[in-house]
């Protein structure tokens, strides 16, 4: 009981992220040059029926192009499935226990062991005509079976499937999940069996995993079938799924078992209670009555400026898409049945493992079992690489400035996941003196059937989802009579600053009173190719250099602090450019000293790095804080990862801070945030305060002067994959002095 | 009234009778009518040519670079005579690397720019040689004044070496001309990683009338990018 009481704390910690939100507005300082920018804007929305997920990739700014001007390129990729409407029901059938199979074999597993099993006939699970169709099942030892997908790695024999989790094992069945030890007794069969049922007028062809007398830890020995219902026909001309059945022979409730089943992304799932299971009954899943197929996908440039406009590429090689129609009609790659991946969440796309041959490689995240799978942020990214090997697509309709049309493919009973993209170009024409925006939309149309009988019941329906780009002028902030003139910067981050050898002074003004300390992070980009060194200074209203950092290492950032003990009024932060180039992020934090504030450290495997104070001042509230740590400062062994709090700093008198809430999360290379559970808090007067840290309550804990709270986070599996880390503080200072 | 009228016309006789020669004379007009349009039609967009004029290839190469970079290199190949200014340039722009969908890429856009002072520019055709296995030359057939732009001139064919081992652009000119000019996008795109030399031939041909004949001008630009 209480390790399944551990389960779900970590089962609902590691669920929260699917409610995080995808970026889905992108602003950034215009580069006064050329500059691969390489940023993504994403978003993705589902109407419960459809889901449609845009992916927008700034890839380079193009300086003065003799032609063109200055534009940014884009790629934009649409893309939409039509899956979010498939829900299961079960609900009890006949039983007809099946004491003899055709072409039997058992499958002499051992304890929390899998084997693939090779089906006759596909099946169709949570898919449509080319996806979620398999012609494999992993068959594990403790009463569950999973679909097989070429492209992803046995599951683990989890002694227990939760269902729903978004962890492997995915696209899972399990008649009777629990942990059982077929190596202490009875047998697992497999083989082939016509099946009768009180809701199909004819027996129905299934493959059969029978569990007979196979003991569970306590030894208590249980007996019960799954039914996979094995269709001859071509599935093409089946529009619904393929029937599944549950059967109990002999089994006992004495201890917690799942049974459902649970979709490719452990989004969707049907369950039912362990409890009401009686011996000699049986269950059928099948899927509700209404499918929906894809009709087009519409990309859509949007923006109403003299000084913009917008150009989509015309040419063939940049309009790339899946399941559409094609320029050339040559015959779509076979994308039956593989399911590789789909969009967790908001799942956006699903896509077989052929589209991803020619050289490309399965990002490890699918790989590792279907489970870090991010949300429209993989939308990019994966088309990147199906791109490779995609065909052509045929625009039905476009007006090269402000749309292009990419209509389902046709020939079959229907496309449930398509795709499709476009490169286009975001045009300036003034002197880098306007601020631009752009919002790019995608229109998914479909229409729904009757799953079992294909007629259509509702037509050109749509769903819709955008992001936003706005690309700011450099022209307010270059000199201090500029700054003087712009609006003071509040304390707080600003990201996407952008300086170069051609854009090379940003120059901030900012309040301070009299006795405030100025904290100014910058942090340079961190890619070794940009080359990116940049310097930090701070000066008076005379003009007077009153602090400076000048580390001369590429992509290292810059920190300074000053007690602002002369005046009150106008301060100014200059950052200067010294080599590379790219966008920096400033960090400012204007306080009074005397109120301290937790400082934040990694432990990188050898030592304690400093991450700076964390500014949580408020006299009451609890605010929250995120400060962005990289991979490389953190220590990850036994999947663990240590961080230290430290309340002030030495010098000050006093210093007190409430801290509500600690989260970690990490982040993986598309972007998706995933959460550390925080095992372990150990703060050093007060011992463990584990409790105290885990929610956003009312329950905090006091850190006084020089206190620390060691801190220990899991980390997500595999840690390979982690790009970087998010620390999210939530608490306040009350400025005691 | 008018159907009995025509009902009562009679075919003259000696249409009867000579009906097989009717068709057989028609037989040999027609076609022969349509051929020799043709062929006209075939003399006007080939004129015989007086003089060719070969330039000297222009050449440059460059190292293949690491990263995105700004080449803004123009490759001119210029002829000058009392009739005809002849500017064709093969402009370098920039040069990026581990594109997403295609790879490592160069922009290359061919320009040409003509003046006579008498006479009229006839046609034109840039073809694209010495493409290797490793190599794509993408030329953007896009709408005119956004990836292509032209004066006086009208694109008759854009092949690039997606449909053909010889890309070419091809365009005649519009209105007997005494100037026109073009700008074309094309992406030489790289599918090897930095393991092999590549070599782009760009060859203008251009036909222009300088009051007395015909003349061709040949100017080839090569442009070589090179393992680092």
């Amino acid at each position: 009981m209480k390790e399944k009481t551990l389960a779900i704390i970590i089962i609902t910690l590691i669920s929260l992220p699917l409610i995080t939100h995808s970026v889905f507005a992108l602003t950034l300082e215009r580069p006064a040059e050329l500059f691969k920018i390489d940023q993504r804007c994403d978003n993705a929305t589902t109407n419960n029926e459809v889901t449609v997920g845009v992916g927008t990739h700034i890839l380079r700014y193009v300086e003065a192009d003799p032609d063109l001007s200055d534009f940014v390129e884009l790629r934009i990729v649409g893309s939409a499935n039509s899956r979010q409407i498939l829900s299961y029901w079960v609900h009890e059938d006949a039983y007809n226990w099946h004491e003899q199979l055709y072409e039997p074999h058992e499958l002499y597993l051992g304890d929390s062991e899998v084997c693939k099993i090779n089906l006759e006939y596909p099946v169709r699970f949570y898919g449509g005509p080319g996806s979620g169709e398999y012609d494999a099942i992993w068959v594990c030892s403790n009463g569950w079976v999973s679909f097989y997908d070429a492209n992803q790695s046995q599951p683990l024999p989890s002694s227990i499937i939760f269902i729903p989790y978004e962890y492997q094992a995915n696209a899972v069945v399990a008649p009777f999940s629990r942990d059982l030890k077929p190596n202490w007794g009875g047998s697992i069969m497999c083989g082939y069996v016509f099946h009768p049922s009180d809701y199909l007028l004819n027996d129905c062809w299934c493959l059969c995993v029978s569990w007979e007398n196979v003991p569970d830890k306590y030894g208590i020995p249980q007996s019960f079938q799954v039914l996979i219902e094995q269709q001859s026909q071509p599935l093409q001309t089946l529009p619904r799924q393929s029937y599944i059945w549950f059967q109990y022979k002999d089994i006992t409730l004495n201890t917690d078992t799942t049974v459902g089943i649970e979709d490719q992304q452990g989004a969707k799932h049907t369950v039912y209670d362990y409890k009401n299971l009686q011996n000699q009954t049986a269950l059928m899943f099948q899927v509700a009555s209404t499918t929906a197929y894809i009709k087009s996908i519409t990309l859509k440039l949007i923006e109403n400026e003299d000084s913009a406009d917008t150009d989509i590429m015309p040419h063939e090689e940049w309009m790339r898409g899946y399941n559409v129609e094609l320029e050339y009609q040559t015959p779509q790659p076979d994308l039956t049945k593989r399911f590789v991946m789909a969009m967790a969440g908001t799942p956006s796309l699903c896509i077989s493992a052929y589209a991803l041959i020619a050289g490309v490689t399965v990002p490890p995240l699918v790989a590792a079992g279907g489970l870090l799978l991010s949300t429209a942020l993989l939308t990019v990214n994966l088309v990147d690489m199906a791109a490779t090997s995609m065909e052509i697509a045929k625009l039905i309709d476009s007006d090269w400035n402000t749309y292009a049309t990419a209509q389902a493919r046709s020939g079959d009973q229907g496309v449930t996941d398509a795709w499709f993209g476009i490169r286009a170009w975001w045009k300036f024409s003034d002197q880098n003196n306007v601020d631009h925006s752009l919002k790019i939309e995608v229109e998914l149309k479909y229409y729904k059937v009757l799953s079992y009988y294909g007629d259509i019941i509702a037509d050109n329906l749509s769903c819709t989802t955008s992001v936003n780009l706005k690309m700011i002028t450099d022209d307010h902030n270059n000199s201090f009579d500029e700054a003087r003139d712009s609006a003071a910067l509040e304390p707080g981050e600003y990201t996407m600053l952008y300086l170069g050898s051609s854009d090379q002074n940003d120059t901030f003004r900012i309040h301070a009173e009299v006795g405030q300390r100025i904290t100014v992070i910058m942090r340079p980009p961190d890619d070794p190719n940009l080359c990116a060194d940049f310097d930090l200074f701070l000066y008076d209203k005379d003009e007077i250099l009153r602090a400076n950092s000048t580390t001369r290492e590429v992509g290292v950032p810059e920190v300074i602090w000053y007690d602002a003990s002369e005046y009150t009024g106008d301060w100014f932060i200059k950052v200067h450019w010294h080599a590379g180039q790219g966008f920096y992020s400033l960090s400012i934090e204007i306080c009074f000293p005397g109120g301290g504030c937790p400082t934040l450290f990694a432990w990188n495997g050898s030592d304690y790095v400093d991450y700076g104070v964390i500014n949580i001042h408020d006299v009451e509230n609890d605010v929250v804080r995120e400060v962005p740590i990289s991979t490389e400062d953190v220590g990850i062994a036994s999947y663990k990862a240590k961080f230290r709090l430290r309340e002030g700093w030495e010098g000050l008198n006093y210093s007190h801070s409430l801290i509500d809430q600690v989260k970690l999360y990490a982040v993986n290379s598309y972007g998706k945030r995933h959460l550390c559970p925080l095992i372990k808090a150990e703060h050093s007067e007060r011992g463990n305060v584990l409790l105290q840290l885990i929610f956003s309550d009312n329950y905090r804990i006091d850190m006084y002067l020089m206190q620390t709270i060691d801190l220990t986070f899991i980390m997500p599996y595999p840690t390979e994959t982690i790009q970087n880390f998010t620390f999210i503080i939530e608490g306040h200072n009350p400025l005691k002095n | 009234m008018l159907g009995k009228m025509l009902g009562k016309m009679q075919t003259p006789q000696f249409l009867h009778e000579r009906k097989w020669q009717v068709t057989l004379l028609l037989s040999i007009i027609v076609p022969a009518g349509v051929l020799t349009g043709l062929g006209l039609n075939s003399l006007r967009n080939k004129p015989a040519i007086s003089q060719t004029i070969n330039l000297n290839p222009i050449s440059w190469n460059m190292t293949r670079p690491a990263n995105l970079l700004v080449i803004n290199k123009s490759l001119e190949n210029v002829y000058a005579d009392e009739t005809i200014l002849l500017n064709f340039k093969l402009f370098i722009w920039v040069y990026d690397n581990d594109d997403p969908w295609v790879g490592d890429l160069v922009e290359v856009r061919p320009r040409l720019a003509v003046n006579l002072s008498k006479g009229y520019v006839d046609s034109l055709t840039i073809r694209f040689s010495g493409i290797d296995t490793a190599s794509h030359l993408d030329i953007i057939s896009g709408p005119i004044g956004s990836f292509l732009w032209v004066n006086n001139l009208q694109i008759n064919a854009i092949e690039d070496s997606w449909k053909t081992s010889q890309p070419y652009v091809a365009a005649t000119a519009t209105g007997k001309p005494e100037d026109c000019s073009l700008v074309l996008m094309t992406y030489w795109i790289f599918s090897d990683k930095n393991s092999q030399n590549h070599m782009l031939t760009a060859t203008l041909e251009l036909v222009y009338f300088d009051g007395d004949v015909y003349k061709k001008v040949v100017a080839p630009i090569q442009f070589g990018v090179l393992l680092q």
